[in-house]
């Protein structure tokens, strides 16, 4: 699949990607995105210490979301980080040209934290459709599989 | 036009009382008439989890965030405030569990919402849950909400 399609405001926005998914081309295709005014930000799965830092949180500091960073639920009378998260997701929709997260080391993300995977998944979803409505590209990429092209765009050597 | 109180300016985004309700929103305020007393009624029984603490009432009631609340409520009752997303009681930590779903609506001119602030509601229902601080606990709000009942009109 080319990526191409990152760059358009389409239902298909979960993306499981493995090696070949950039044919080697992430640079050029993530410097398009970028100059085209998506926000692109990058995670690594491997670089979240479990159980103090949530992936909700490491993505909300990249983009500098409104309400982060999001409390750690300790009460079962407390919301789970990602209804704020989903909601700050809104917002962001309401001023950016469009929005691509790349979540890198997703094969441990699955391994260790399926629950958590998911999760992001469907907050994902649940507010992707106020990008689909404003025609703004929103996407949700998971490497499945080792691509230090994409790492590179992103981490400083 | 009579204007309504301006609060002090907050630099937080999570402030409710940062609301500043200008010449821009006056004609949503204008809606809630002088008051919103007479419209809605609180929880009373401090054992329930929403109810709404002398500390939260103190910060509220006569406010210009108080009209903002009541207009938007009245609005959503009518049908004619958009909702921002839908999610379950399980998901927000309110009454009914997974099989309840509520609509999620900001608070105020929908083109210039209060930040933070959100309501959620069964629709049909005269029951609104009112999140001050973005899902958050906060100052006499312990549970995140308070619950807020709309007298029939």
């Amino acid at each position: 699949m080319s990526y191409g399609r990152l760059k358009l405001s389409t239902s298909g926005c979960i993306h499981f990607m493995y090696a070949d998914f950039f044919s080697g081309e992430a640079q050029v295709a993530v410097g398009d995105l970028k100059s085209g005014g998506i926000r692109c930000v990058y995670t690594d799965y491997r670089n979240i210490e479990y159980g103090d830092l949530h992936i909700a949180n490491t993505v909300a500091r990249e983009l500098n979301l409104q309400n982060a960073p999001y409390r750690p639920r300790t009460s079962p009378i407390l919301v789970e980080v990602w209804v704020p998260f989903l909601d700050d997701l809104i917002s962001l929709s309401q001023h950016e040209k469009g929005l691509i997260l790349f979540v890198d080391s997703a094969e441990v993300f699955l391994a260790e934290n399926r629950r958590g995977m998911f999760r992001l998944i469907e907050a994902f979803l649940i507010q992707v459709h106020h990008w689909m409505e404003k025609k703004k590209p929103c996407h949700l990429c998971f490497q499945m599989e080792p691509n230090d092209s994409l790492r590179a765009q992103f981490v400083m050597p | 036009m009579r204007r309504m109180p301006v609060l002090a300016q907050s630099n937080s985004f999570n402030d409710p009382l940062a609301f500043d309700p200008t010449t821009a929103t006056a004609q949503f305020l204008q809606m809630a008439n002088s008051s919103s007393k007479g419209f809605f009624d609180y929880v009373t029984d401090p054992d329930n989890p929403y109810y709404a603490t002398p500390i939260s009432r103190a910060g509220f009631d006569g406010t210009p965030l108080e009209v903002a609340v009541a207009s938007t409520m009245l609005l959503i009752q009518a049908g004619t405030y958009q909702s921002r997303e839908a999610l379950t009681g399980q998901e927000l930590q309110l009454p009914g569990g997974g099989s309840t779903l509520y609509e999620i609506y900001t608070v105020g001119p929908p083109d210039n919402p209060i930040p933070g602030s959100r309501i959620a509601n069964v629709p049909g229902s005269n029951t609104f849950y009112f999140s001050p601080y973005h899902y958050n606990p906060g100052p006499g709000v312990p549970n995140a909400y308070v619950q807020l009942t709309l007298y029939p009109h």
